[in-house]
């Protein structure tokens, strides 16, 4: 063997005893050269932690106005270990924040602390504020803090699609990722649940050296503070004026909801969901219990967005799918040879109503004038099987995938959907007259709803609806664009041929001498719509409005519904020419400005 | 008798005993279970001393035998934690569960490293000269590297490489080939600063003009080299520059698990207050103020040495570092000593071992190194840092044992 491999370990050892040395000078500078400092900094006196809270991002409509913003909010905190004469104190800071000394110390015993403190009140009057400042020395180890709290300019505007921020709760601080801390914001509705990931920001710290008592006494060098980074903001797809129009146009009705969408991709415009709710008064660091439980409780579920989550009876809206279901499969020509409307229908020995007596009917005045005789017998002639298949097919109760994570599905009742329900054979197949005007079980969300129109209007592409438009970083960046989301998700599987009639008819209901949405009209402008009166076990009727303009290249699709408003053409229809004129309006101011 | 090292043995114990001294000082306090730490410290003692007997026992040529074997093994436990579903992923991926007792793969790993390359690089048909001979011996070390660094931690997966260059070292391979292998992540690392990178790059040439001169390499493999550091150097900022703020910080948190909510420095500075006002002879035991309070994070594992600085002093320090000093020299020593290549390049891995946890450890807690998580040995609490120390004891034995034998 090669004996002149083997040579001494001298090297080894030289750099073992290098490196030990170092580790020994090294641990003697630091005990015996800085040992005084490091043994005051460890005696009595302390670290003190400080966060400074970082700001949430803000969400903007696509305008650029800003929908919710921060506002500096004033916190009292207690840091325990520093408290001296503890009932003194507390029942100090009691009196001058007007609460009951109890709840302050029952905070103070069971709370967890974060960062050495405990939060006692949030968002404080300035009044107290100075109160407080003013006797800091008879209050050791009470300090205020500001912090950013949410503030919704418009109140609620758009709400629920905005949603709300509050504490996050025990559930939440245990499976979120760490850089949440225990008395932190969190997004529970909207957007602000849907993109908290984006729009929380990152704490920062600062590290303050503490005397005996408590008071600070300087920064540490050795530790600079950790600025905040604040949260990215978020821009919608919202028009804020065209928002705005929605919310007033909608006026007095007490509930419904109202989506607008751009058919060519998809991006919503505005959308509403009646009744609303203020946001502030849910962001508000503490909330109470009285502004919770009144929201909760309310019969008409001001917190549920109608819009992404709700499913409504579509009514004649849906004679739109029933004549193209019947078109497509070549069983109904321009003029059948159907029984005349004389206001009433026979099928078996059940008599089926018709709103008006049309007489004879054209394939498109039968949707102009909304005929449900002449549908009664579109529907016989394709049969539930043929109508609940194509219904399907045009995927209508898919979800749209808009990006909130719940939303609402629709239905279309299938004769092994009335088997199950019913049982096999206890059901009659006239069902599919009721079925062809859109009444009975079968229901849409006004997203699906809305989507088809948009669909009709561009020539047969579902587009998908999304809201997020933009998210950039606090330095202005764009992180991600809401067109990855948006664009045309598949087609419609109807003909064109069908497609170029279906939105004529359309624009024959608001344009025709006899349409049933005359009141939708716009000067100057063709308009498509369908009116929808839709039947519902819980009152009085709920009414549709579908609408696109202009014909020629449209850039708005919309559905208007009204719970329990009553007639589509009488109250839907006037709603959506409302926002229909304002936008046009407000587009054409928008085109001479540029001009 | 004759042909056991005593002195090594004593140092052990009286490390191991140091070590539970001060465990027993360091362990949280009760809550929550983790008031037995010292208690499970003392039951792991026992499969330590037995895996100990059986490394010494166990004839060397049996184990270098096995030495593939064991890597082998080594590398399927480490992928288990990897592939194993757990509950909170990130951080639990560095063990395999035993029901009650878990153990971390790549303590076992760094042995089993050892002994292949001991075996691979004291091969007769291993030439010094040839860079194509390093590829294997890369590889044995690339894998658990990866496979360390995926678990993620840090800390341990350098270990691998720096007993590769150590064993490389002793064996004597031409400096050049040394270069081979480390300039590329020298220049990786140094990249992300254009001065750093200068200066890298200019002693890199000076190196390769020095060694052309006394050891000469072909004229291809140096150009090679430049090319190869000069492209690490200009892709890793283009690369890093791609990348978002959040994926960086990803990326480094990845990395870095341990990287404290406070921001870098935070831990560091919570031990250096602590080993700072131990002074010369500490609070005394049991009586850290710091420790006490708990502000130091990891206290009886990764910053044991914090308390031992608090509570024991500089002697207490000076102490340890004696006893750490013994074991590393009683390990060369038996390195130089025996006759047998495989033995020799062994023993100096052993030892690297030591020299590298020491190091990196105490480094960490005094702020020399950045933080790492890495168990001291025989001291912080752990029973996979335990055994893997005592079998490493072991060895060492075992090659003295039969140091004359060929």
């Amino acid at each position: 063997m090669d004996k002149n491999i083997l040579k001494p370990t001298r090297p080894f050892l030289i750099l073992t005893s290098l490196l030990f040395f170092l580790l020994f000078l090294r641990t003697a500078q630091l005990q015996v050269l800085h040992h005084t400092r490091y043994a005051r900094l460890s005696e009595r006196n302390r670290i003190k932690v400080i966060t400074t809270k970082a700001p949430r991002g803000r969400i903007l409509s696509r305008d650029g106005v800003i929908l919710a913003d921060n506002r500096p909010g004033y916190s009292v905190a207690i840091f325990p270990d520093q408290l001296r004469e503890k009932e003194k104190t507390l029942l100090k800071l009691a009196s001058i924040l007007n609460q009951d000394p109890e709840k302050i110390l029952k905070k103070v015993e069971e709370g967890v602390p974060e960062s050495g403190r405990i939060f006692v009140a949030k968002d404080v009057d300035v009044r107290e504020v100075a109160i407080i400042e003013e006797h800091h020395l008879d209050l050791p180890g009470v300090r205020v803090e500001v912090e950013p709290l949410r503030y919704y300019p418009y109140g609620s505007l758009a709400c629920h699609l905005l949603g709300y921020v509050s504490s996050i709760t025990q559930d939440e601080y245990s499976t979120r990722e760490k850089r949440y801390s225990r008395n932190d914001l969190i997004g529970k509705m909207g957007f602000e649940d849907e993109y908290e990931s984006f729009l929380k920001g990152e704490d920062g710290v600062e590290f303050v050296e503490v005397d005996a008592l408590g008071r600070e006494k300087e920064t540490l060098l050795e530790k600079p503070p950790i600025p905040p980074r604040k949260g990215n903001d978020i821009l919608l797809t919202l028009d804020f004026s065209l928002q705005n129009t929605v919310e007033e146009a909608f006026g007095d009705h007490k509930k419904g909801c109202v989506v607008c969408l751009n058919p060519g991709n998809g991006e919503v415009l505005a959308l509403l969901s009646k009744p609303g709710f203020d946001p502030n008064l849910l962001s508000r660091g503490l909330l109470t219990k009285e502004i919770w439980e009144d929201l909760a409780n309310n019969p008409d579920s001001p917190l549920w967005n109608r819009a992404t989550l709700s499913s409504y009876p579509p009514g004649s809206v849906f004679k739109l799918v029933t004549v193209a279901a019947a078109m497509d499969l070549d069983l109904l020509k321009e003029n059948p040879n159907f029984v005349p409307c004389t206001g009433s229908y026979r099928i078996g020995n059940r008599i089926f109503r018709c709103w008006k007596t049309h007489g004879t009917l054209s394939r498109e005045q039968s949707i102009i004038q909304s005929c449900d005789v002449f549908f009664y017998q579109v529907g016989l002639r394709l049969g539930i099987d043929r109508l609940t298949k194509k219904g399907i097919s045009y995927r209508l109760i898919e979800r749209t995938e808009i990006d909130f994570r719940r939303e609402g599905k629709g239905l279309i009742p299938t004769p092994s959907w009335y088997d199950r329900r019913y049982g096999k054979g206890k059901w009659s197949w006239g069902m599919v007259a009721n079925l062809a005007i859109g009444q009975g079980e079968i229901l849409l969300t006004p997203l699906k709803t809305v989507q088809f129109i948009a669909a009709i209007s561009n020539g047969g592409n579902l587009v998908q609806p999304h809201l997020m438009k933009e998210i950039r970083s606090p330095s202005g960046e764009v992180i991600q664009k809401g067109s990855a989301l948006g664009g045309t998700k598949s087609r419609l599987p109807i003909s064109m041929e069908t497609l170029t009639f279906l939105k004529k008819a359309m624009a024959g209901v608001v344009n025709d001498p006899k349409g049933t949405g005359s009141l939708a009209r716009v000067k100057g402008i063709r308009v498509g719509g369908k009116t929808g009166t839709a039947q519902n076990p819980y009152g009085e009727d709920h009414a549709l409005f579908v609408t696109f303009a202009p014909y020629e290249e449209p850039q708005i699709a919309c559905v208007v519904i009204v719970e329990n408003g009553g007639m589509g053409g009488g109250i839907a229809a006037p709603i959506a020419g409302k926002i229909l004129r304002a936008y046009f309006q407000n587009n054409e101011k928008l085109s001479m400005q540029n001009e | 008798m004759k042909n056991i090292d005593l002195p090594l043995i004593i140092t052990t114990l009286i490390l191991i005993l140091f070590g539970l001294f001060v465990l027993h000082s360091a362990q949280p306090e009760s809550g929550s279970g983790e008031g037995r730490i010292f208690l499970r410290q003392i039951l792991w003692l026992f499969p330590a001393l037995l895996a100990g007997t059986l490394a010494f026992l166990i004839p060397y040529r049996t184990i270098n035998t096995l030495a593939y074997l064991f890597f082998g093994i080594s590398i399927i436990l480490l992928l288990i934690p990897l592939f194993s579903s757990s509950t909170t992923p990130a951080l639990t991926r560095r063990w395999i569960n035993l029901g009650p007792l878990q153990f971390q793969p790549s303590e076992f790993a760094k042995v089993a490293c050892i002994l292949a390359l001991a075996r691979m690089i004291s091969h007769s048909q291993f030439s010094r000269g040839s860079l194509k001979n390093l590829l294997l011996p890369m590889g044995i070390v690339l894998l658990p590297t990866g496979l360390v660094l995926m678990e993620p931690d840090l800390g341990t997966s350098f270990i691998f490489f720096f007993l590769l260059l150590a064993i490389l070292f002793y064996r004597k391979i031409p400096p050049f080939s040394l270069l081979f292998l480390v300039s590329p992540l020298v220049s990786l690392l140094s990249a992300f600063h254009w001065v750093s990178w200068t200066l890298f790059i200019l002693l890199f040439l000076f190196l390769l003009y020095l060694f052309s001169k006394y050891h000469p390499f072909s004229f291809q493999q140096g150009l090679l080299l430049l090319v190869l550091n000069c492209g690490i150097g200009i892709a890793t900022p283009l690369l890093w520059g791609t990348l978002k703020e959040y994926q960086k910080k990803r990326i480094l948190t990845f990395l870095n698990p341990g990287l404290d909510p406070l921001g870098a420095g935070w831990h560091t500075l919570q031990s250096k207050i602590a080993i700072g006002s131990g002074g010369i002879f500490g609070t005394g035991y049991g009586q850290g103020s710091q420790k006490n309070l708990a502000f130091l994070p990891e206290q009886h594992t990764d910053f044991v040495y914090s308390v031992i600085g608090e509570e024991l002093g500089l002697i207490g320090c000076a102490f340890l570092l004696l006893l750490f000093f013994l074991l590393i020299w009683r390990g060369l020593k038996l390195a130089s000593e025996s006759k047998n290549l495989t033995k020799s390049l062994a023993a100096v891995g052993l030892s690297s071992i030591f020299i590298y946890q020491v190091f990196v450890n105490m480094g960490m807690a005094i702020g020399l190194v950045p933080v790492a998580g890495l168990p001291l040995p025989f001291i912080s609490y752990g029973g996979s840092s335990l055994v893997t120390s005592t079998i490493a004891v072991g060895l060492l034995l075992n090659i003295r044992k039969t140091k004359y034998e060929y």
